[in-house]
């Protein structure tokens, strides 16, 4: 059977026939190998369909046979080269526009960085772009593996990554090597991390070299690594007390609790002036080009006296085209004048603040005083706070070869 | 003399086991439902109208009746007829 998608191809043409003895054409045409379909009889005509390369045969049958022919419609693509060729502006308008399309999806244009942390995104985006992958590179120029790979080499800190090209959007999916602690596997001492005074002690494994109520400065030994043997408590071996055999080296473990002094400093003056953002503002658009600026939207002259202005700048595909987007806002200076008693909170509070920066996690303060540093006669109030915690000072130190002396 | 060649034909299909209609030329007709008839082998048409049809075969005809017939497609040897068949007839 012929298919219809050749029909359309080749075109085919609707008839009507008029005329005695209808099956004698059918037969004749049957015989001369014409493909004829959808053959219907209606008040004594016959409406068929024939190909146009066989209609001409069947034309001279037809007259023939003093057939009367009404040609009823054409149909297929040869027809329809007629219609195409009057409206050709539409037709080339949809082909360009699909080639652009085509075109312009071919290109990455968008590139976004997930899953980094500590890696800055800069470095990634540089990296990925001495590869191949930049806004405007060709998709068919890189391959996303060999991407991937060579980001992987060069960027240390990065354990997977991931380049997902959708549509013209790159998304590089990172993963962060999680770089184990530098534990001490050898031999150490426990040495103080700070200055304090000992008030407690916990020795697990080694020597304690302090006892509570020593004071220690950054850096002492508070619990020794090098253990002697202790003295044999024979009676017959006296008088010699030299320690019983080798010292040997183990891996102090244990806790040394110590007072430890914060300071923290803060200051606030007694008459504040604060630039604050009235509310009012504007938004310029330009449109850059290599021969310069050009407000598409937005206010010539800036009618504010003091303001901010942030900026945002947008380049296309196209070097030195672009839209450059300016945004104005109005501030006003404020002026706040505190009472001594006022100003003294707020310095405190600073000073507070300035404290627990220097101090490491969520320390317990245990005590804590103030002291004024300014004069009441000062247009500044001065702080400065002092507080007291206890905490475990023990920092892991390897023994070097040669420490054993003694 | 062509119908001592038929039996030898038949002889020779039922012995090499190949099918009766390539060798004696006979009809093959598939109806789908009551809506399609699919014959092959045919002989052209005697008689066409939308309620009775007759078609030309090797030996003696085939009478369709039934409403609103209609010839799909028409090739050399085989031809497609739809519509709602009521009846086939083999006539000799």
């Amino acid at each position: 059977m012929a298919n219809k998608f050749s029909d359309q191809m080749g075109g085919f043409i609707s008839l009507r026939l008029r005329g005695d003895n209808q099956e004698k054409i059918i037969n004749l045409v049957l015989a001369r190998g014409i493909y004829i379909w959808d053959i219907k009889k209606r008040d004594n005509c016959i409406y068929l369909k024939v190909r146009n390369s066989g209609y001409e045969a069947f034309k001279t049958i037809a007259e023939e046979q003093n057939f009367e022919i009404e040609l009823l419609k054409r149909q297929g693509l040869p027809f329809y080269q007629k219609i195409m060729k009057r409206r050709m502006g539409l037709f080339g308008g949809a082909a360009l526009f699909i080639i652009t399309l085509y075109i312009m999806s071919s290109f990455v244009w968008f590139i976004q960085v997930s899953g980094n942390d500590k890696v800055d995104r800069n470095k990634i985006i540089m990296t990925a772009a001495r590869h191949g992958i930049y806004v405007g590179a060709n998709k068919w120029n890189f391959s996303r593996i060999e991407v991937e790979e060579a980001m992987l080499r060069e960027i240390n800190e990065i354990s997977y990554i991931e380049c997902d090209i959708r549509g013209v959007k790159a998304n590089i999916k990172v993963v962060e090597k999680i770089l184990p602690d530098l534990a001490v596997t050898g031999p150490c001492h426990l040495v103080a991390k700070r200055d304090g005074v000992v008030e407690d002690v916990l020795v697990l494994d080694g020597q304690a070299s302090v006892k509570v109520g020593d004071v220690v400065v950054q850096g002492d030994i508070l619990i020794s690594g090098i253990v002697y043997p202790p003295v044999p408590l024979e009676t017959d071996v006296l008088p010699n007390l030299s320690p019983g055999g080798e010292p040997y080296q183990v891996k102090a473990r244990g806790q040394v609790k110590a007072r430890t002094w914060y300071e923290g400093y803060g200051e606030c003056q007694l008459k504040v002036e604060d630039i604050l953002f009235s509310g009012q503002k504007f938004t310029n658009i330009y449109l850059e080009s290599p021969w310069g600026k050009y407000l598409l939207k937005g206010r010539a002259e800036n009618p504010f006296a003091i303001y901010e202005q942030s900026e945002k700048i947008w380049h296309g595909p196209l070097k030195n085209w672009g839209l450059y987007c300016l945004k104005t806002s109005e501030q006003v200076i404020k002026t706040t004048e505190y009472s001594e008693s006022e100003a003294i909170d707020i310095a405190q509070e600073k000073a507070m603040q300035n404290l627990r920066q220097g101090m490491e996690g969520n320390l317990k303060i245990v005590d804590s005083h103030i002291d004024i540093l300014s004069s009441p006669s000062d247009s500044i109030v001065r702080i400065k706070v002092f507080a007291e915690s206890i905490e475990d000072i023990c920092l892991p130190q390897p023994i070097e070869g040669g420490q054993i002396s003694n | 003399m062509d119908k001592r060649r038929e039996i030898i034909s038949k002889a020779m299909a039922d012995l090499l086991e190949i099918p009766a209609d390539l060798v004696l030329d006979l009809p093959r007709l598939t109806i789908t439902g009551r809506n399609e008839l699919y014959l092959e082998n045919h002989k052209g048409i005697i008689e066409y109208s939308t309620v009775r049809m007759r078609i030309n075969l090797s030996r003696g005809f085939l009478e369709v009746n039934g409403d609103n017939l209609e010839i799909q497609a028409l090739m050399p040897d085989e031809m497609r007829v739809i519509g709602e068949i009521s009846s086939i007839k083999y006539l000799d």
